[in-house]
């Protein structure tokens, strides 16, 4: 990757470069197709920048900002750039922190108007209660009340807000969400701070535009609009990759915008890339050429349908070790290293949790209770078991330094001991003996570990354990406000076993063969297998099925589709692109179905490239044409 | 961006001023020990490189008394702290860099407040550890009877040891009130950004560098920086530091190339007979190395080892240019200190404007009396090119330079604006403390005309004004002359204190009023009564005559009447300080019965404005046996009525006021024979010889002694001891 700035340039780059060059500073939309190189393009126009205006952003104590989807992509970008001190690449949430952090004194103005609606609104809940609200509700909205009271009332003390996980308004801490909210409101609120935010940064680069928040482009177009020439804005994206649902998708143009299409692709072979072209015709004009010139391969497609019963998991054996015969060399389909072998792209999660034994955890998180907090467990971002990967597990893994290091970030215990007047040794020896309680609770592993672990962390003070979660422990100090569907969700994961988040962990850390089909952007692989089963997810945000016309759509759907809004169609179309895309070599896709032989028929009149070499299971069990 | 203006509290004297800066160059004067050095090591301690290393004896001395206060009481609210308030203008281009001091975002413009507070790290565990030392103290001396008194003996005496542990500066950022400016308004409390520690120091020194120039004399080691300093050494070391690196100078390594083989052919030549003896001592003999002598030219020491400045000595022939030149040793320490100055503020520059990350926007220059071993010239021309040295500033980026002095060229080669007076001032409990006065402010708000007139003045007489402990305003050359020689003989008690005696006449004098009264200082006007009789014919155009000689205005025709004696009826003044400011009369009987309260210059509400003036008064003189009062018209025509027999004495000729034949006058003719004498006489010449004579043996006119008594009597001598008192007199301070 570090070696994107030695790329050829594309006209698309030549073309922002030109761009780049003026004197009035430019508002562009750069829309590049999957395996076209958009980070390249983007490093490349980042290098530029600081090459032609780096004394003068120096000088002015400026920056280049580049904002990424994660945290990887930024340290990635950072890398590219040569670690430029010119640049500021992080994620939009720490880019908008950067932003609205010294203004403490309006962000508590804002947490105040908050907190103060979200009471009203229960106020107003309550007041307006019928008679069919049960007692349970009742007593739920009066103690969210009194927690929003409580709320505002410590607000009062604060004068510091942080940026921090697990979120606490009344305590001064603004979780993600906080933030995006009060910085963009503030952006369009206050004019000074879209001013100070484009002297800062004169221009600001933004990597998947498609999925960025509607609510930050807009902030961005906003500060745009009011500073004119000399503020630079530009989304690197693709309106086919959008996968979060709350991504923008396509970035509205506004006056003199200008949009630069990069039709290359630089990565997949012939055969991937018409079937790339065709799900891509269906609803976009842009159609990829391939870049790879005189080394372009064909390379292989297949598609299968196999029964959607008990048995998945054999007849993708099956499969894969019929693909390993057809490339003639064991394991390239069914060797479990993915690098070796080939990556499985499923639906969902549950496949995988299957597989690599974290089912009860999955269960946990999905099968009742909060959905953001289901959406967040599939995109690997919810937050307690992110508090248990990333702050937990450390503290009896690795070697001492690295665990001593843990302790002094996150201890309040360990912070205490640098406060005068505490008997060090005393602490310190309590802090010895909480680890080693925390290191046995995982030994000793099996249901309910979680909790007992979590338990630990708190009274022995390990690290800072979010409010809510304190909450659900029984801690009766905690004036976190929980709703029901988070409780539901923080209490059946306290029972699960500690053991299953470090299956959960190995799967989010790509190191397992699988990987979800939002999981993969960006990345490249040599064999993918694509699996659409409708079955595996249990939202009804794409289907496959209705995709492939196995079944037909639904009354939503068509009025979405009248209407010209977003359909599951549109969604699963979006989905089934980005996973197809990411074969560098060859491609299987196999869809389960109930009733194969009508699921045959729709795939053969879906006109895929290719789809004549449909393959089935035939009562032998083995692989054979349809 | 700029500084605007600072806050000091609890330092040193200065228990709370307020400073207004210029944008570019601010002066800051005053007498000694008003506190204008502090006013700048405030920055040291706060922003330079002695940050945060405060004693105990940066406290004003009422800190003492709080800290002794909070100490025994144990209060932990009460604790004295150190501040210094910034406040930034700042303009749209660096609004970026300040986001993190910025108020809100509500912020409008208005200038951004900073609070630099030296504090009290945690109060209450400072309080713990004072006890725990006032505990062990106790122990040590427990149940014995000793004089002895262990540390600590109250807070102030922890503290002495224990500041920099105990306290550590805090830094916050300060809400402006709209439309007030640079003040902070009550219900908006500072924002505590942090400490050092948390990084809130860094990012204030992100904002704004300061530098020094001080004022440290090093005369005997060349090695310690200072003003000093081998100019070869200190010139070199800016090669080093900031000029062209020389590997990368092909023309000054070829130079140095050529040089070092003249030189080693030089060296050949002159070591061969030395190293031809050493061959005929038997060496190098077979196998053994040739000595040669070498030059070995290192680019980057040269400067310092290999080079001296020379001067070029003026040719008379101009087109041949200059070859006589003269080594730094032999220039004079002035130049010297011109030169070390312009280099290190060219230093200062050069480092500014490279820094690499996070180039501060201000750079705030302080220089120390930079006047000294400087002649009245240079020091105009040092403060006149002072600001042009510098290239020009980058958009966003701005130089201001803060110059703290003694001397009075440097002081009015530019307007008044950039003056900033420091003023000694006594409570009443006795402490001591200062003011700071904006000069600019009395520019903005004086007549056009007069701060002209002013500016002027002071320029062509350096006058010593604004380090004054009071000021006598005279008619003319002969007070000047003999104003000191009655201060000595009656009035030894003002000797102790610097006066000034500006020479002005009694037309000008009024417009010192607003300056007097703004830079605090008691003034004594000592004029003449001039009386004339009522004007007859047409007015004409108003003489400017800065320096008249005399007061003889009148008689060339200025629109008032003939001169006349003061006992002439229906006389009137034509001084136009008595006419208009004090006592605002212009009736001569009524100026002669005026009482002495009415002399003192009063503003609207009737508060003395420490000002009064001193005329002619009705004197009892005696002559031929007979008594009359009389008044002189001036102060020649005064002293010879008050020291009639004296001054009619045969010996007193010279004096030029002996009326021949003055035996057959009686005291009314002898009266009239003097007026007429004195409109001729030589007044130097008479003032000269009431210098060579015995001081005891005259007195000094009674209107002189009043006045000069009321000002014995509100100049309260400066208690300090280390006041020197030569500089009692009239001149440059030394």
């Amino acid at each position: 990757m570090s070696n994107r700035l030695m790329q050829p340039d594309t006209d698309a780059d030549e073309k922002l470069r030109e761009l780049l060059d003026g004197d009035a500073l430019p508002g562009f939309t750069m829309i590049a197709g999957a395996g076209s190189g958009k980070t390249t393009s983007l490093v490349k126009a980042l290098a530029h920048l600081t090459a032609t205006r780096g004394e003068s952003l120096r000088r002015r104590t400026q920056q280049v900002a580049c904002i990424t989807y994660t945290e990887v992509a930024a340290d990635e970008i950072f890398a590219d750039v040569g670690s430029s001190p010119l640049t500021h690449v992080s994620t939009v949430h720490s880019f908008l922190w950067e932003v609205v952090k010294p203004f403490q004194r309006d962000l508590k103005i804002w947490v105040h108007e908050e907190l103060q609606t979200k009471l009203a609104d229960l106020e107003e809940e309550q007041s307006s209660f019928s008679r069919q609200i049960g007692q349970k509700r009742r007593d739920k909205v009066a103690n969210d009340i009194m927690r929003s009271k409580a709320q505002l009332e410590s607000l009062v003390a604060v004068d510091r807000f942080t940026y921090a996980f697990g979120p606490d308004l009344g305590r001064g801490t603004l979780g993600h969400e906080d933030v995006i909210k009060a910085a963009t409101s503030l952006l369009f609120k206050k004019p000074l701070l879209a001013a100070i935010l484009a002297k800062r940064f004169p221009f600001v680069f933004v990597d998947e535009g498609q999925d960025t928040f509607p609510e930050v482009v807009e902030a961005l177009m906003h500060v745009k609009s009011r500073i004119g020439d000399k503020f630079g804005l530009g989304f690197f994206g693709d309106p086919m990759q959008k996968i979060y649902l709350r991504g923008i998708g396509e970035i509205p143009a506004a006056a003199g915008w200008v949009s630069i299409e990069k039709p290359e692709n630089f990565r997949s072979p012939a055969r991937v890339l018409d079937v790339m072209n065709h799900i891509r015709g269906q609803v976009e004009e842009l159609q990829q050429v391939s870049g790879r010139k005189e080394d372009q391969i064909s390379g292989s497609v297949y598609y299968f349908v196999l029964p959607a019963d008990k048995h998945r998991t054999e007849h993708l054996n099956v499969v894969r070790g019929w693909l390993d015969s057809q490339s003639g060399k064991t394991g390239d389909w069914t060797e479990e290293n993915h690098i070796r072998g080939a990556k499985i792209l499923v639906i969902a999660h549950r496949m995988a949790a299957r597989r690599l034994g974290f089912e009860s955890l999955y269960a946990a998180f999905h099968d009742s209770g909060s959905s953001s907090l289901s959406q967040a467990f599939d995109e690997g971002t919810a937050w307690p078991a992110r508090f248990m990967i990333d702050s937990v597990l450390p503290l009896i893994e690795g070697d001492s330094s690295s665990r001593m290091a843990r302790l002094r970030e996150g201890s309040p215990k360990f912070a205490d001991l640098r406060a005068r007047g505490t008997n060090v040794e005393e602490n310190l020896s309590q802090l010895r003996s909480a680890l080693d309680e925390l290191r046995e609770s995982f030994r000793a592993g099996g249901p309910g570990s979680v909790g007992a672990m979590l338990r630990t962390v708190s009274t022995g003070q390990l690290a800072v354990v979010d409010p809510r979660l304190e909450a659900i422990l029984g801690d009766s100090t905690s004036d976190a406000v929980v709703s029901e569907s988070v409780a539901a969700t923080l209490s059946k994961f306290l029972e699960c076993d500690v053991r299953e988040l470090v299956g959960y962990r190995t799967y989010l850390s790509d190191e397992s063969p699988y990987s979800t089909h939002q999981g993969v952007k960006g990345a490249e692989f040599n064999r993918v297998i694509v699996v659409l089963d409708d079955e595996e997810g249990r939202y009804n945000l794409f289907s496959y099925d209705r995709f492939l016309g196995l079944k037909p759509l639904s009354e939503t759907d068509l009025r979405n589709a009248r209407e010209g809004k977003e359909s599951v169609v549109d969604r699963t179309r979006r989905l089934l692109y980005v996973c197809i895309s990411r074969s560098m070599l060859a491609l299987a896709v196999i869809l389960y179905a109930h009733d194969v032989r009508h699921a045959v028929d729709s795939m053969k009149r879906s006109g895929l490239p290719g789809i004549e070499q449909l393959m089935v299971l035939n009562s032998a069990g083995e692989v054979s044409l349809a | 961006m700029h500084v605007r203006s600072f806050r000091i509290r609890n330092f040193r004297r200065l228990t709370d001023v307020v400073v207004d800066l210029d944008d570019r160059t601010t002066i800051f004067v005053g007498a000694n020990n008003s506190g204008k050095t502090s006013a700048t090591h405030v920055f040291q301690l706060f922003l330079g490189d002695s940050k945060g290393l405060f004693t105990i004896y940066d406290f004003s001395s009422v800190c003492w008394a709080e800290l002794n206060a909070a100490g025994a009481a144990g209060s932990i609210d009460a604790l004295p702290k150190i501040e210094l308030d910034l406040w930034f203008e700042v303009d749209e281009e660096n609004v970026h860099r300040v986001a993190d001091f910025l108020p809100s975002l509500e912020w409008d413009g208005e200038p951004v407040g900073l609070r630099l507070s030296f504090q009290p790290k945690d109060a209450v565990v400072l309080m713990q550890n004072y006890a725990d030392a006032l505990g062990k103290a106790q122990k040590l001396i427990e149940g014995r009877e000793t004089s002895y008194k262990p540390w600590p003996e109250n807070l102030s005496d922890y503290l002495k040891k224990r500041l920099t542990a105990e306290y550590e500066i805090v830094y916050s950022v300060l809400t402006a009130v709209r439309g007030v400016g640079a003040q902070v308004g009550p219900e908006q409390p500072p924002l505590v950004l942090g400490n050092a520690a948390s990084g809130a120091a860094k990012r204030v020194d992100s904002l704004i560098r300061v530098d020094f120039l001080d004022a440290q004399r090093n005369l005997s080691d060349g090695e310690t920086k200072g003003r000093h300093e081998n100019l070869s050494r200190r010139l070199s070391k800016y090669y080093t530091r900031n000029l062209e690196k020389q590997e990368a100078d092909l023309e000054a390594l070829s130079a140095l190339a050529e040089s070092e083989n003249k030189l080693n052919e030089h060296f050949d030549d002159a070591f061969s007979s030395v190293l031809g003896s050493l061959t005929e001592l038997g060496y190098p003999g077979v196998g053994n190395y040739e000595l040669v002598v070498k030059a070995d030219f290192n680019a980057s020491s040269i400067l310092s080892s290999n080079a001296n400045v020379h001067y070029a000595l003026p040719t008379a022939d101009a087109a041949v240019g200059s070859t006589a030149t003269l080594p730094d040793r032999y220039n004079g320490l002035g130049f010297k200190n011109l030169i070390y100055m312009a280099v290190e503020i060219l230093d200062f520059n050069h480092a500014w404007r490279e820094a690499e990350e996070e180039r501060p926007p201000v750079h705030l220059v302080i220089v120390e009396e930079p006047e000294s071993h400087l002649h009245a010239q240079l020091q105009q021309v040092f403060i006149r090119q002072i600001s042009k040295l510098v290239p020009d500033h980058d958009e966003g980026f701005q130089m201001q330079m803060v110059v703290t002095t003694h001397s009075s060229h440097i002081i009015y080669e530019d307007s008044f604006r950039a003056i900033r007076y420091f003023r000694r001032t006594t409570d009443p409990d006795g402490i001591h403390s200062s003011e700071v006065r904006n000069l600019s402010k009395f520019y903005d708000a004086e007549d056009v005309e007069v701060r002209q007139f002013l500016a002027q003045y002071m320029k062509l007489t350096h006058c010593d004004l604004f380090f004054a402990d009071a000021v006598v305003l005279v008619e003319g050359n002969v007070e000047r002359l003999l104003l000191p020689m009655m201060i000595d003989k009656d009035f030894a008690s003002l000797r102790a204190c610097h006066l000034t005696i500006l020479e002005v006449g009694g037309a000008y004098g009024h417009k010192f009023d607003n300056l007097i009264h703004f830079l605090g200082v008691p003034a004594l006007v000592v004029t003449d009564i001039d009386s004339v009789l009522p004007a007859t014919g047409a007015r004409g155009g108003t003489q400017i005559e800065l320096f008249g000689d005399e007061h003889d205005k009148e008689e060339e025709g200025g629109g008032n009447g003939k001169r006349c004696m003061t006992s002439a009826s229906g006389a009137i003044t034509s001084n136009v300080t008595l006419k208009n400011w004090v006592p605002n009369l212009t009736r001569i009987d009524e100026l002669l019965q005026m009482g002495a309260s009415g002399k003192i210059a009063r503003d609207r509400e009737g508060h003395d404005r420490r000002v009064r003036v001193a005329y002619q008064t009705l004197v009892h003189v005696s002559w031929g046996g007979e008594d009359r009062k009389l008044a002189g018209r001036t102060l020649e025509e005064a002293f010879a009525l008050e020291n009639l027999a004296w001054c009619q004495d045969v010996a007193r000729t010279h004096l030029g006021l002996r009326i021949r034949g003055n035996e057959r006058l009686d005291i009314d003719k002898l009266h009239e024979r003097i007026y007429e004498r004195v409109s001729t006489l030589d007044k130097t010449s008479f003032a000269l010889g009431l210098i060579t004579s015995e001081p005891t043996d005259w007195n000094t006119p009674i209107y002189i002694q009043e006045g000069l008594a009321w000002l014995e009597g509100v100049v309260t001598p400066p208690v300090s001891a280390n006041e020197n008192p030569g500089a009692a007199q009239d001149g440059e301070e030394p």
